[in-house]
């Protein structure tokens, strides 16, 4: 649903979201306080605090908003073998594997030349460590983004099945109206069935039900500009 | 297309946004080391930094977002007379959005640290800072991310891709840059009182 472009129903849609996200980020700043001393100690620790968040974030929202495209354009399956789903998280790793051992000697780098502190053997850990660091990031992101992925895809086949349900009773609900038609004009050569037409991805499982329900039903598959007699 | 395929396009289309905003994370990055002694004299700001940062990319990324999806659909003209309701609207929620956000991550990491038994500075500082930060930053964020917007799609460019960057590479920048500002700034007011 649109929101409309007011200042209070902008605030409205956004504001829950944005309160709910910064006790979220606030677990995250308890974790940095915590080890608060040695981020002053060793300054390139907290050079890479803002890139190290910043590109985490990037790889999973540039995942998400490629997937969640694929998603609305029918092109994804939830699927471990699925094609894009698979490239899209091999992208993402690689990129991973890419970006952080950069962020790494960037941030040595720019500690030397900025700030002048001296690096000792935390500098020589940093790109292992950021290394390790952003490749567990990456990994929980694109957990947590299958994982969101397959809600979306249960929600969807939820909202199926209802809507099956609601053509099923429709069927049935027609079969009973004209089972009591058809008592009135027994010995008609010809039983009149009802038809119902659904979109295809519908059809199996609308199928399903009425036979659950004993009703004599099949499903058949009708393409655009069949004449009414081929279908028998 | 295999999985090969899928993976070379991708990896291709990302990396020079990523790039883009390594360079302003570390320019972030740099500062915040840079301001160690603030950090020290506001215990319980370290514990912030992610929330505000967070929260900068958050509310311009929509903001830019809402706006590029306004330009598709021609809800609104790609030029700033600041006569145009819908853009005023938009910038003025993004800009209570943010303040809001940042003054409730203030007061939450107050009584949290509190209730922990940290260290913390008091109260009316760390709102300070979130305000000040929240504030001047949004003003800043607001005129880049419309004005780059803007300018990207007069010259033919899609504006959903340039927003992401667009705002994770200053909304690094400048978050920590008013942050360093907002800090000094109410501490020198509060040095005066």
């Amino acid at each position: 649903m649109p929101t409309e472009w007011t200042v209070r129903a902008i605030t409205r849609a956004m504001l829950p979201v944005l309160l709910v996200l910064t006790l979220v980020e606030l677990g995250s700043g308890l974790v940095l306080g915590s080890f608060e001393a040695q981020l002053f100690r060793y300054p390139s620790l907290l050079v890479l605090v803002p890139v190290t968040i910043g590109t985490a974030g990037n790889l999973g929202s540039v995942l998400a908003a490629r997937l969640s495209t694929s998603f609305h354009l029918g092109t994804l399956s939830f699927s471990p073998r699925d094609d894009e789903l698979a490239g899209n998280a091999v992208a993402t790793l690689a990129l991973a594997v890419t970006v952080f051992p950069v962020i790494g000697a960037g941030a040595w780098v720019a500690t030397l030349l900025a700030i002048g502190a001296p690096l000792g053997a935390i500098g020589r850990w940093l790109l292992v460590g950021d290394l390790l660091a952003g490749l567990l990031a990456v990994l929980a992101s694109v957990g947590g983004i299958a994982l969101l992925v397959g809600f979306a895809f249960a929600q969807e086949a939820a909202a199926i099945r209802r809507f099956d349900h609601a053509l099923a009773d429709a069927a049935e609900a027609a079969l009973a109206s004209n089972g009591a038609g058809s008592g009135s004009t027994a010995g008609a050569d010809r039983e009149e069935r009802p038809v119902l037409v659904v979109p295809a991805r519908h059809a199996a499982g609308v199928a399903a039900i009425l036979r659950e329900r004993d009703v004599d039903a099949t499903a058949q598959r009708v393409e655009i500009g069949d004449s009414p007699a081929s279908v028998s | 297309m295999t999985v090969r395929d899928v993976a070379i396009e991708a990896y291709k289309e990302a990396l020079p946004a990523l790039a883009a905003s390594l360079v302003g994370g570390l320019v972030a990055g740099v500062v915040l080391g840079g301001m160690r002694a603030e950090l020290r004299a506001v215990p319980g700001l370290l514990v912030l930094v992610p929330a505000l940062l967070a929260t900068r990319g958050n509310v311009y990324g929509s903001l830019g977002a809402r706006i590029a999806t306004a330009l598709h659909q021609g809800l609104i003209e790609p030029r700033v007379t600041g006569g145009d309701e819908r853009l005023r609207a938009a910038a003025t929620a993004a800009l209570a959005n943010g303040v809001l956000t940042s003054t409730f991550a203030a007061v939450v990491a107050f009584f949290l640290l509190t209730f922990l038994g940290s260290r913390v500075a008091p109260l009316s500082i760390l709102v300070g800072v979130a305000i000040v930060a929240g504030l001047l930053s949004g003003i800043v964020l607001t005129v880049v991310v419309v004005s780059v917007v803007f300018a990207g799609y007069r010259r033919g460019r899609n504006p959903d891709t340039i927003v992401g960057p667009v705002v994770t590479t200053t909304g690094d920048v400048f978050g920590v840059l008013f942050l360093l500002i907002a800090v000094r700034t109410v501490l020198a007011v509060a040095g005066v009182f």
